[in-house]
C-alpha cells in the first residue's frame, strides 16, 4: 500500500444542536477508492463537505478532530485559513456532486465554468486555457468537445452534464476526488458509463477517491474499502470483498438485504381477464413553431403503445427518463393529451370521455407519483389528505372522514396517532405511504405508480415496494409499476414491458424477459444494474451471462 | 428574433387600436370641450363657428372615423387650448420627462441592485439590517411627501437647490431623488429576496469547491442569476414610471414635462392632446416590454425569444 493521502481522525461535525458526524476515523491512500455508505441522514455528505471545509457555508461546524492531507508536506485542513483553503479546493481536492443540473451554473457556458477553475489555480494565456478546457472535456469522452465550450448546461443531457462536472473537477489534476452520489441522479445505463469513466480516470491519474453513496450495488462496482455510516457513527469498516462476503455488523447485513438486485425471482402471472387494454395509443404535446404563422410540430411522447393489464396483475414498465413512461401513465388516466388510440378500462373505452364523464374512470384508476412531498398539499393534515378523493367521489361524508382516515392509515401501516400531522412532519417513506392511502381511499381497481420509490432510501424503498405488493395482493388490484430500475420491478411484477423512445420494445413474463431478453436495449438495462453479490472491483471480471447464470436455475 | 419582433408589431397595432378607441369615446363622454375653449359670455354665432372649426359638429362616429384616418396619415389634430398641432406641443415636453424618468431609472438600478445583494450576502450583519430598515421606510414614504420635505430643507431653509424648472444639473437632484425613492426601496427588497434564493443554489457550492473566493462567487455566479429575477420586476417598474409615475413629481417641481401636459389637457378637455398622450404612452410601454424581453433572453440563456409570447 502506498503512502496515505488523507487521514481523518476523530472528526465531529455539528449543525446547530444536531451532531451530524460523531467521531470518524479513516485513512485514504493514493489510487484507492474508499466508499462512505449510509442512508440519508447518516452524515456522509456532511463528512464530504467538512473535508473541503465547505460545511461552514452550509451552517455547520467542525467541532473536533483532525483532517490531514498529504501533499509535499502535510496540511491540517481544520487549521487552515479561508484563503489557504481556497488554494487547496479545486487544485488538490475536487468534488463532484449528485445533481449535475443544479450543480452547474445555468447562466454560464460550459467553457466558462471549466476555464474558471483552471484560471483560479494557474496563470495561463487565453489560448492555453481553451486548449486545456477542450482536453479536459475530451478526457471525459464528451464528443465534439470544442463545440460544447459555447453551450449552456441545459443544452446537454444529464450524462453529459455529469461528464462536464467530472471534467471540471479533474481539470487541475487533483490528488483527491470526493464524489458525492455522482451517479444517483442518472439513468441506469448512464450510471454504468459514468462509473466506468471514473474507474478509468482513477487508473490514469492514481488519485484517491472518496466515493459517497447509499447504493451498495455502486459500492461493489467502485470501492476498494468501505466505511458504513449510521447516524453519524462508523458501523463497519472493511475491504469491499470482506464486507460483501462476510458483513459483521447487523446494520450492514440489513443494508445488503435491502439492496435491490436481480435474480431474486418474480411472481408468476395470474391467468385473468384484462382490466386495462391500451391499443395504438399516441400522446403528443404541442411543440415549437417554425415561424409565427406555422402550425406547431407536435412532439410524440407516446408513439403507438399497446399493452394489457389483467385483473390482479402487476405490470412493470421500465425505461429511462424521457422515454415516455410518465406520459403513458398520465394518458391512461386522461391527464395528458391523447392524439389517437383507445384505452379500455373494464371493457369501456375511456379515451373519448370528457368533463364529469371522467369521474367513474378516475375512481377506478388512481395514481401514485414519484415525489411524495410535491404531491401532498402542505397545508392539509394527513386525515384530510388521504380522504380527499373519497370525499370528491361522494363515498364518504364530512363526518365520517376521520374514521375512514384511521382505516386507511392502518392499511398502509401508519400510526393513526399521526392523523393531524402535516406532510412536513412525516419522513419520505411515510409520505409515500400517505399517497398510497390516498389512492386506496376510493377503492380503485387499478393503481398506477410512477417511480414511487426512486426518491427513497434503499431500505425504505424496499418496505414501500413490499407494501404496494401486499396491498395489490390483498385487494386483488391491478398495478402498473413504473421505474427505471430493473432490480426494483423484478420482485413485484408478473410481467414486464420495456419502453424506449415512446414505444414498447419488449414485453413478457418478468422471469422470461430477464433471463432471455430479446431486445438490445433490454440487455443493456439488465447489464447496467449494479450487483452486490460479487464486487466487480475486487474480483476478476465476470462476463454478464455467467453472472446471472446461477440466479434462475 | 425577427419572427419575435413581427409578432410584437402585430400585438402593438392591435393594442393601439383598442387604446385609441377607448380613449376617443371616454374623453367625449366626460365633458364638453367647447365650454373650456370658449369661456363664458360667447355669443351663439361665434360658439357655433368654434364648434365647426374643431370638427365637433359631426356625429361622434364620423369624428372617430376621421380621427383614425388622420392617424394613418400621421395627422393627430390641433390642440384645442394651444391651437397648434399636438405633435408640436408634445415634442417640447418629451425631453424633460425622458430626462427625469431616465435619471430615476438609472439611480434606481445603481443604488438598489448593489444594496439588495449586499443586504442578502451580509444578512446577519447590522449594516445589512440597516439597509433593510431604510428600504422599509422608503417604501412607506409617498413620493410627494419626500418631494415636499426636500423642497423645504434644500430650497427654503438651506437655499442651496432650485425649487422649480430644469435648466441646470442641480435642478435634477431633488425631482430624480423623490421620484426614485419608492422604486429604490421596492427593488432593494426584490433584489435581496432574489439573491437569497440564488445563495441557496447548489452551483454556488460547486463554485466554492473550485477554490473561488466569496467575492468571486458573488460577482461571477450570484449577480447574473439574481438579475434574471430582478429584471422582470424592474420591467414592471419602468412601465409604471413611464405611464404614470412622473405626473405628481412634475407638478410639484413645475417640471414642464408630459405628465404636467396631460394633467392640464384632462382638466380642459383638450381631446387631441389627451388622445395623443395615451397613444404615445402605449407605444412606449409596448416598446419597453419588448426591450425587457430581449434583455431577459440575453441574461438567461434558457429563455428563447417568443416562448413567453404564447
Amino acid at each position: 500500500m502506498s503512502a496515505p493521502l488523507l487521514e481523518v481522525s476523530d472528526l465531529h461535525v455539528r449543525f446547530g444542536d444536531n451532531e451530524a458526524v460523531k467521531g470518524l476515523d479513516f485513512t485514504l491512500h493514493r489510487n484507492e477508492t474508499l466508499a462512505l455508505v449510509g442512508e440519508s441522514g447518516s452524515g456522509k455528505s456532511a463528512t464530504a463537505l467538512a473535508l473541503l471545509r465547505l460545511i461552514e457555508r452550509e451552517g455547520g461546524t467542525i467541532t473536533r478532530g483532525r483532517i490531514r492531507l498529504f501533499d509535499e508536506k502535510p496540511h491540517d485542513l481544520t487549521r487552515l485559513s479561508d484563503r489557504q483553503m481556497q488554494a487547496i479546493r479545486g487544485r488538490l481536492v475536487s468534488m463532484v456532486f449528485q445533481e449535475p443540473m443544479t450543480a452547474l451554473n445555468p447562466t454560464m457556458t460550459v467553457g466558462r465554468q471549466l476555464t474558471e477553475v483552471l484560471e483560479r489555480h494557474a496563470s495561463l494565456t487565453r489560448r492555453e486555457l481553451r486548449r486545456q478546457a477542450v482536453a479536459a472535456l475530451e478526457r471525459v469522452q464528451v464528443p465534439r468537445a470544442a463545440e460544447r465550450l459555447g453551450q449552456y448546461p441545459h443544452e446537454l443531457s444529464g450524462g453529459q452534464r455529469q461528464r462536464v462536472m467530472i471534467a471540471m473537477a479533474l481539470a487541475t489534476g487533483p490528488r483527491l476526488l470526493i464524489a458525492d452520489e455522482p451517479s444517483t441522479a442518472l439513468d441506469v445505463t448512464t450510471q454504468a458509463e459514468i462509473l466506468a469513466l471514473l474507474r478509468r480516470l482513477q487508473a490514469e491519474t492514481e488519485m484517491g477517491v472518496l466515493f459517497i453513496t447509499h447504493d451498495l450495488g455502486v459500492v461493489a462496482e467502485m470501492a476498494d474499502r468501505v466505511l458504513v455510516l449510521k447516524a453519524g457513527r462508523q458501523i463497519e469498516s472493511a475491504p469491499a470483498r470482506a464486507l460483501f462476503t462476510a458483513p459483521q455488523a447487523p446494520y450492514t447485513r440489513r443494508l445488503l438485504d435491502a439492496a435491490p438486485r436481480l435474480g431474486g425471482g418474480s411472481p408468476t402471472p395470474p391467468a385473468t381477464s384484462p382490466l386495462l387494454e391500451v391499443s395504438d395509443l399516441v400522446t403528443a404535446y404541442p411543440g415549437r413553431r417554425a415561424h409565427p404563422f406555422a402550425a406547431r410540430q407536435p412532439v410524440r411522447a407516446v408513439d403507438g403503445v399497446s399493452l394489457q393489464i389483467g385483473r390482479g396483475e402487476t405490470l412493470g414498465l421500465v425505461g429511462e427518463s424521457g422515454c415516455g413512461k410518465s406520459s403513458l401513465a398520465r394518458s391512461i388516466l386522461r391527464l395528458a393529451p391523447i392524439q389517437s388510440g383507445s384505452i379500455r378500462l373494464e371493457g369501456r373505452d375511456v379515451s373519448q370521455l370528457h368533463g364529469r364523464h371522467l369521474l367513474p374512470m378516475r375512481r377506478a384508476a388512481q395514481m401514485i407519483f414519484q415525489d411524495p412531498f410535491a404531491s401532498l398539499n402542505p397545508r392539509l393534515p394527513a386525515w384530510k389528505l388521504v380522504t380527499e378523493p373519497a370525499l370528491i367521489h361522494g363515498l364518504v361524508s364530512e363526518r365520517e372522514r376521520r374514521d375512514l382516515a384511521v382505516t386507511l392509515l392502518s392499511e398502509v401501516t401508519l400510526d393513526s396517532a399521526h392523523l393531524d400531522r402535516y406532510p412536513h412532519q412525516f419522513s419520505g417513506g411515510q409520505r409515500q405511504r400517505l399517497c398510497i392511502a390516498r389512492a386506496l381511499s376510493v377503492r380503485p381497481r387499478l393503481i398506477i405508480a410512477d417511480e414511487p420509490v426512486s426518491a427513497l432510501d434503499v431500505s425504505i424503498a424496499r418496505q414501500v415496494t413490499e407494501l404496494l405488493q401486499d396491498i395489490q395482493q390483498r385487494h386483488g388490484l391491478s398495478l402498473l409499476f413504473i421505474t427505471h430500475d430493473m432490480a426494483v420491478v423484478e420482485r413485484i411484477s408478473h410481467r414486464l414491458a420495456v419502453m424506449l423512445g415512446g414505444r414498447i420494445v419488449e414485453t413478457g413474463p418478468t422471469a422470461e424477459v430477464l433471463t432471455s431478453p430479446q431486445h438490445d436495449y433490454t440487455r443493456k438495462l439488465i447489464d447496467a444494474v449494479p450487483h452486490t453479490e460479487i464486487p466487480r472491483r475486487v474480483s476478476t471480471a465476470v462476463s454478464p451471462p455467467e453472472r446471472y447464470a446461477g440466479a434462475w436455475v | 428574433m425577427l419572427s419575435f419582433l413581427s409578432m410584437r408589431l402585430v400585438k402593438l397595432v392591435v393594442t393601439l387600436f383598442v387604446v385609441i378607441t377607448l380613449v376617443f369615446f371616454a374623453t367625449r363622454l366626460s365633458g364638453n370641450a367647447i365650454d373650456f375653449i370658449a369661456g363664458e359670455g360667447l355669443d351663439a354665432q361665434s360658439r357655433s363657428e368654434l364648434i365647426a372649426y374643431y370638427g365637433l359638429r359631426e356625429d361622434i362616429l364620423t369624428q372617430y372615423w376621421r380621427y383614425l384616418r388622420g392617424i394613418v396619415e400621421g395627422e393627430f389634430g390641433l390642440s384645442f387650448t394651444e391651437r397648434r398641432p399636438v405633435t408640436q406641443v408634445f415634442w417640447e415636453r418629451v425631453g424633460p420627462t425622458l430626462q427625469l424618468i431616465g435619471g430615476a431609472i438609472l439611480l434606481t438600478l445603481v443604488v438598489a441592485v448593489p444594496a439588495g445583494i449586499f443586504a442578502a450576502v451580509r444578512r446577519r450583519d447590522a449594516s445589512a439590517q440597516g439597509v433593510m430598515t431604510l428600504a422599509f421606510l422608503g417604501y412607506a414614504t409617498p413620493n410627494f411627501v419626500l418631494a415636499t420635505l426636500l423642497l423645504l430643507v434644500f430650497s427654503y431653509w438651506l437655499q442651496i437647490l432650485p425649487s422649480a424648472g430644469n435648466d441646470t444639473w442641480a435642478h435634477y437632484l431633488m425631482p430624480v431623488t423623490a421620484l426614485s425613492l419608492t422604486y429604490i426601496a421596492a427593488l432593494i427588497r426584490y433584489t435581496r429576496n432574489a439573491t437569497l434564493d440564488v445563495l441557496g443554489q447548489d452551483y454556488l457550492r460547486t463554485a466554492r469547491a473550485k477554490g473561488l473566493s466569496e467575492r468571486e462567487v458573488v460577482t461571477r455566479h450570484v449577480l447574473r442569476n439574481t438579475l434574471i429575477t430582478v429584471l422582470s420586476v424592474f420591467g414592471l417598474m419602468v412601465t409604471a414610471l413611464v405611464s404614470s409615475g412622473a405626473v405628481v413629481i412634475e407638478s410639484i417641481f413645475s417640471w414642464r414635462g408630459i405628465g404636467d401636459l396631460l394633467v392640464r389637457a384632462a382638466i380642459r378637455r383638450d381631446y387631441p392632446v389627451l388622445q395623443f398622450g395615451v397613444l404615445a404612452v402605449a407605444v412606449a410601454v409596448v416598446t419597453i416590454n419588448t426591450l425587457i424581453d430581449i434583455a431577459y433572453a440575453w441574461v438567461d440563456p434558457r429563455v428563447r425569444l417568443g416562448a413567453r409570447l404564447t
